[in-house]
């Protein structure tokens, strides 16, 4: 009983971590698709409305997970810091969040933002299209493979 | 957040100067920072250098990200004529590699050089010169303390019962940001911050009905037409020029209409060096 409660653990178990992976895919995908709605806020905010960051970004708190909430680098004066951290809580990949940072930089130092803005949505549309390709290629596979490596180990340890 | 404190958080780390006593802090009228240079105080004796490392581009790339809150893209403006209004009233001024279009500077890049004014609050110091106030001009050259009495003389006459308009062109003289003061100007004072001074001047006397109208540095002959236009509207004038005194004033051609005319009936004439304040009736 036990061996087989073991077993099925495994099983579950592998599983489990397939599917994890396909999860947290998703999930980056799906934040990548968030950042670039914000971006397309933010890039109306600040190339047409010319309106300054404090109070883009304030606006843009209905998102914490993209745009956290503060505006403490109004004070500090470190906005390369600052931002820099946000970009780092987020769950992009690291492409995705040196594409951001990049910029940050730029905009905060008057240079050429729709162009920053245009190598900033392109590196993360890059990206996902990626990802998108790497889960069509997988589909199942990676629950799958989660599955048969548990059932092989607890075939294994029998 | 005083002066001092607006100002040492602008400038990068590396480039703070020491402490530096209260009294002599007065004293300066700006912070000078130029590319591969050791930065500078400059005061009524001239400029001083101080710090072990020279200002990089990088620092001054730096200043300008927290002049302008990290939004230069905001303030293109104003930058088009070299400088940004930080919080706190301080102007920094900006000198780099002119980006035009269709023949206009657009903005700057590749900043050089930067200056950062000072703004001092003194208050009392134009006590004597606003009871029975007549049309005045303060003259005295570039960093002589005209904005700061000027300022001092809107308060007195604002918290003295006359309703005070101010064209701000450089938020210098309220430093408004985000609808608060920065100095006080008074109980009865409206301030427009930016924008030219013709079209300001006409907005402030339609719609705020002054009974005195304060503006900074009369320099072009479109300044001198706001003074005439305005006192042709029945309303009393406080502005500033730079001129070493009256007889430097009417050597330049731009201010003959006004002297001619007597738009203003009074000159104060701030002394370099030891700030003393001489009246003389026009």
């Amino acid at each position: 009983m036990i061996h087989l409660l073991g077993g099925l653990l495994l099983v579950l178990g592998g599983g489990a971590l397939g599917l994890g992976y396909e999860r947290r895919k998703r999930r980056e995908q799906r934040c990548i698709r968030e950042t670039l709605r914000a971006l397309g806020e933010l890039r109306a905010g600040v190339c047409r409305l010319r309106t300054p960051l404090p109070l883009l970004l304030s606006a843009l708190r209905e998102n914490p997970r993209l745009f956290p909430p503060g505006t403490e680098w109004v004070d500090t004066g470190d906005f390369d810091g600052d931002w820099a951290d946000m970009a780092e809580r987020t769950e992009l990949n690291g492409e995705c969040k040196r594409a951001l940072v990049a910029l940050g930089r730029s905009i905060s130092r008057g240079a050429e933002e729709e162009r920053a803005f245009d190598e900033a949505e392109l590196s993360l549309h890059r990206c996902e299209q990626r990802m998108e390709d790497e889960l069509r290629r997988l589909g199942r596979l990676p629950g799958a493979l989660g599955f048969s490596l548990g059932a092989l180990l607890a075939i294994l340890l029998a | 957040m005083d002066t001092r404190q607006s100002v040492l958080r602008l400038l990068p780390e590396g480039l703070r100067p020491g402490a530096i006593p209260e009294a002599e802090w007065q004293n300066i009228q700006e912070i000078r920072l130029r590319c591969g240079r050791r930065p500078a105080l400059l005061g009524s004796r001239g400029e001083r250098s101080y710090g072990s490392r020279p200002v990089t581009g990088e620092d001054l790339q730096k200043l300008l990200q927290r002049a302008s809150e990290a939004s230069p893209y905001a303030v293109r403006s104003s930058l088009r004529q070299g400088y940004v209004t930080a919080r706190g009233g301080i102007r920094a001024a900006f000198c780099g590699e002119a980006v035009r279009e269709g023949g206009h500077i657009v903005t700057l890049r590749a900043i050089s050089s930067a200056a950062l004014r000072l703004p001092h609050e003194v208050r009392g110091i134009g006590a004597r010169y606003a009871e029975n106030f007549i049309s005045t001009l303060i003259l005295s050259p570039p960093g002589g303390g005209k904005t700061t009495l000027l300022r001092d003389m809107v308060r007195l006459l604002s918290d003295g019962g006359r309703r005070v308009s101010v064209l701000d062109e450089r938020g210098e003289i309220a430093g408004f940001v985000e609808g608060v003061a920065s100095f006080d100007v008074g109980e009865r004072t409206d301030v427009l911050t930016g924008g030219e001074k013709g079209e300001g001047a006409m907005l402030l006397l339609r719609a705020m009905n002054p009974q005195v109208l304060a503006m900074d540095e009369i320099t072009a002959a479109e300044d001198c037409e706001v003074c005439l236009n305005a006192v042709g509207c029945g309303v009393e004038l406080l502005a500033t020029a730079h001129a070493a005194g009256v007889e430097d004033l009417g050597r330049r051609a731009v201010y003959e209409p006004l002297l001619r005319r007597g738009v203003f009936r009074r000159a104060l004439v701030i002394e370099p060096v030891t700030r003393r304040i001489r009246e003389v009736y026009l």
